[in-house]
């Protein structure tokens, strides 16, 4: 089991991309069995052939289109006309408008590149410091990783053998409570600092700002309701959603062409096909592991050291957030889940509960450098320096811990919206 | 560059191009299909049976002709937290060694790819005619395209006495 892990560490610390490493790592291990090597191609197709997996692209797509037909913009505007009337109200308007945007795109990355642009000028502007607007941008932005339909769920649920729609109910309630928890502490910092409000509330300005993103807010209606409901499945509601943002894009914004759609299905592409790797090396590396008993020999020897489940998933915690530092949200997923499943469900935690607790983690992973992609793109589209972000961010971190803790801790949280709507 | 490096990277260059097509080809079928697979489940009420036998199989086909991309552009995810602090010969070392491990994967992956083809030419779908070998090919073939990439990284890396830059930067 050492030597195991040994091997895949120092592979992933040379530098070796991590889909290989995995690979590697298997291929070292099994050269010492009687198992021909005929395993591995194998493992890698059957590792891949879920349904679910489509949704992946589908959802890329869809998030990419409605970038490029500017549907940010009309988000925001709803946005600023809610919450716009409360102290430091742009960066409401900024949690606000991630949120929903969430419950469209399903990625961190896609939602900061999309809101960054519009929203860190505009709060500059009005006196907010460059690096609380990247800040707090970036912050709200991996609110997308735990509210549905959340890419990061997707791949869980696929490697994990769970429902999928069971995650994203899941996700709700956490995402709602990261949200407000992160308004909580934007009003602290306006209140500090002085912050104003955008301007008194306007039922008015409401009904235009609604009448604005109209076409925008039936895509989550469409892909919530639908899932939901129990009308779709996830994939369906993928590809819904890609017909939806090519129809308002092409037809209602009227700022699609058709000759922008090679560039776009050539991007979400590449980003699902490089996560996609990784699943497949995974599915033989997981494959061994599963052979040889190591995942249930963890469980053991951590059992044996402390029987408290309480204590084992605040150690666990720890070590996810340390492997969010250096890995990418969905290396962690691929690399954890087969290792740390069996024990999760061996100190009684619902396999879902987790899903929940390690999108939490990769939320705080995305926030906390080196590897934090969703920082780096704040950094990038803001102009602002990484310790300039971190001078605030590491409030945001601390809030985004505390939500964990209290997901980690009361289980029905997560587990009491999907057992009340699906039993 | 001698005659041979140019040629290889003429080469490389005209296969990410030719993936490039698969890939936008693949995905916009990918797209295309599921979207009628939903009109005619819930408009038509008739399901495309092979639907969800074939996407699955599309997929892994989409992501094998990504691979020699991502290689080519250095695209895919890896912790270069230690790559990036070391000395210049260290990190030329560690980018052949970590080229060298991508060969070994795929060299082993590709070989026996081409195995499980041979076996897989006598298994037929199940929703359709075909059988599974029109899709499991992508293995092997792919692994041809990942090495001829991986060598000529590596002769990058020597010609640069350092590691190319990232192209794609998708993070």
């Amino acid at each position: 089991m050492t030597a195991v892990l040994s091997t895949l560490t120092v592979l992933i610390v040379l530098g070796i991309p991590i889909a290989v490493a995995l690979g590697l790592t298997a291929i070292a291990f099994l050269s010492a069995t009687i198992v021909p090597f005929n395993i591995v191609p194998l493992m890698m197709f059957t590792g891949m052939e879920h349904f679910v997996f489509l949704a992946m692209p589908m959802f890329m797509i869809a998030g990419e289109l409605m970038n490029r037909a500017g549907l940010a913009e009309d988000l925001i505007e709803l946005a600023s006309s809610v919450v716009g009337s409360i102290k430091g109200g742009l960066a409401m308007v900024n949690i606000a408008a991630s949120m929903v945007f969430a419950e469209i795109s399903g990625s961190a990355v896609a939602d900061v590149a999309a809101q960054g642009t519009i929203l860190i000028p505009q709060m500059t502007k009005r006196g907010y410091p460059l690096g609380f607007a990247a800040a707090i941008t970036s912050s709200s932005a991996s609110i997308a990783i735990v509210i549905p339909p959340s890419l990061a769920f997707i791949l869980y649920g696929a490697i994990a053998g769970e429902s999928v729609v069971r995650l994203f109910i899941a996700g709700i309630v956490p995402g709602f409570l990261m949200g407000g928890a992160l308004m909580l502490f934007s009003y602290g910092f306006a209140l500090y600092y002085g912050w104003p409000a955008e301007g008194p509330f306007e039922l008015s300005r409401l009904g235009r700002a609604l009448k604005r993103a109209a076409w925008p807010l039936t895509l989550p209606v469409i892909i919530l309701g639908g899932i939901l409901g129990g009308i779709f499945t996830p994939t369906e509601a993928a590809a819904v959603a890609v017909a939806m943002a090519l129809f308002i894009g092409m037809v209602v914004k009227r700022r699609l062409k058709v000759s922008d759609l090679p560039s776009i299905i050539l991007v979400a592409s590449k980003r699902t096909s490089i996560v996609l790797l990784m699943v497949a090396t995974s599915a033989v590396f997981g494959w061994y592991l599963t052979n040889q008993g190591i995942p249930q020999a963890i469980a053991q020897s951590v059992t044996s050291i402390s029987d408290n489940r309480y204590v084992v998933m605040f150690w666990l915690n720890i070590i996810l957030i340390l492997l969010g530092m250096i890995l990418h949200g969905s290396a962690g997923t691929v690399l954890t889940v087969p290792l740390a499943l069996p024990l999760v469900t061996a100190i009684g935690y619902d396999p879902i509960h987790f899903g929940v607790i390690l999108a939490l983690n990769h939320c705080i992973g995305q926030q906390t450098p080196p590897v934090a992609s969703v920082l780096m793109t704040a950094s990038a589209v803001s102009g602002a320096k990484i310790g300039e972000i971190m001078f605030y961010n590491k409030w945001f971190i601390l809030c985004i811990f505390i939500v964990l803790q209290i997901v980690t801790y009361v289980p029905s949280l997560a587990l009491w919206l999907p057992n009340l709507m699906l039993g | 560059m001698t005659g041979f490096e140019r040629g290889l990277d003429a080469l490389v260059l005209r296969i990410v191009r030719v993936c490039e097509l698969i890939a936008i080809f693949v995905g916009g079928w990918l797209t295309v299909t599921l979207v009628l697979g939903v009109f005619f489940r819930y408009v038509v009420n008739s399901s495309i049976g092979w639907l969800s036998e074939v996407s699955p199989l599309m997929l892994v086909v989409l992501m094998l002709a990504v691979a020699p991309i991502g290689f080519h552009e250095n695209i895919h995810i890896s912790v270069e937290v230690l790559v990036a602090k070391v000395s210049r010969p260290l990190r030329v070392a560690l980018g052949l060694f970590a080229n060298a491990g991508t060969l070994v994967l795929f060299g082993v992956a590709g070989w026996y790819g081409a195995k499980v083809v041979g076996f897989d030419m006598g298994r037929e779908l199940d929703s359709l005619p075909i059988v599974r070998a029109w899709f499991t090919v992508a293995m092997p073939v792919a692994a041809v395209a990942v090495w001829l990439v991986c060598i000529n990284n590596m002769l990058k890396i020597l010609r640069l006495g350092d590691l190319p830059p990232r192209i794609g930067g998708l993070e």
